[in-house]
């Protein structure tokens, strides 16, 4: 795959549970997106944060919410799941991949597909998260 | 991408909330790009029990982005540090464990960037003005002009 310099990031704020949110627009006709790169954070800066994080990223047929928003839709339309642990001593902080390499993308999204995402609100991993993807249109 | 060796490091102190330093000498040059391939920020207090959250961001001009809103908006990415994480579950009186870095990527590969800056803009950093993510922090970053 030739290489692309064309990259996009986005972050998104994910502040509690059930949150589900597209990023970026529809591929265009054509296109694959290639993803790279996914860091998910817990956004929290109190000691005691015995709470995880459970976030699916889909690949979505359109952008709206009701195809989505529940951990049973999403899981079926799911390229990546991540997971951060409750315990107050895990690393609050997932990078999909120690390095980024952008010829060799973590998965893709298929044209006119939407890439989506969704914050489970089970309890005990439904804490805020800031999520950070990196990707390209080719 | 060939690539380039002419990387660039900057490091900085914003040293008080709700501050910002432009990361480089100027806006990214015409017709060029900047490739941002590592940014860490480490908190420089001694004592623990604060957290800090940076902005970075690509802004219009060097004087764009001042404060935690308007550094929200046009953030590339932020990184929180937490004011400590805690070593041991808290059955009894835990002891807190100083983890004041923060750094993304883990590996900095300089032939694949983290984000970009848009020709004309401004490489910046914010230190959020909200209580408890306000604590002065060294930041750094390695980028490239291509």
């Amino acid at each position: 795959m030739a290489k692309n310099n064309n990259l996009i990031t986005v972050v998104k704020q994910l502040p509690t549970g059930g949150k589900a949110t597209a990023i970026g627009s529809s591929v265009a006709a054509g296109l694959t997106r290639y993803v790279t790169f996914v860091r998910a954070a817990r956004d929290v800066l109190a000691v005691n944060t015995a709470v995880g994080s459970k976030l699916y990223l889909c690949e979505a047929l359109s952008n709206a919410k009701t195809s989505y928003s529940t951990p049973t839709l999403a899981s079926a339309l799911q390229k990546m799941v991540v997971v951060i642990p409750s315990a107050p001593t895990a690393d609050k902080d997932f990078q999909s991949t120690p390095k980024i390499d952008t010829e060799n993308p973590l998965f893709s999204i298929a044209e006119s597909k939407f890439m989506t995402t969704l914050l489970v609100s089970d309890a005990g991993l439904s804490g805020a998260v800031n999520l950070f993807v990196q990707y390209y249109d080719q | 991408m060939p690539k380039n060796n002419n990387l660039i490091t900057v490091s900085k102190l914003i040293p008080t909330k709700s501050s910002h330093v432009v990361l480089g000498t100027a806006a990214v040059p015409a017709g060029m790009t900047r490739y941002v391939t590592m940014v860490k920020a480490t908190q420089v207090q001694g004592a623990s029990g604060k957290g800090s959250r940076v902005y970075f961001c690509s802004a219009a001009a060097s004087g764009t982005g001042t404060n935690q809103t308007t550094a929200s908006a046009i953030q590339k990415l932020n990184l929180a540090i937490p004011s400590a994480v805690i070593s041991a579950a808290p059955t009894s009186a835990p002891t807190p464990i100083v983890i004041k870095s923060r750094q993304v990527p883990a590996m900095s590969d300089s032939e694949n960037p983290l984000f970009t800056i848009a020709e004309s803009k401004w490489f910046t950093a914010t230190l959020s003005s909200a209580t408890g993510a306000s604590s002065p922090v060294n930041v750094f970053a390695q980028y490239y002009d291509q």
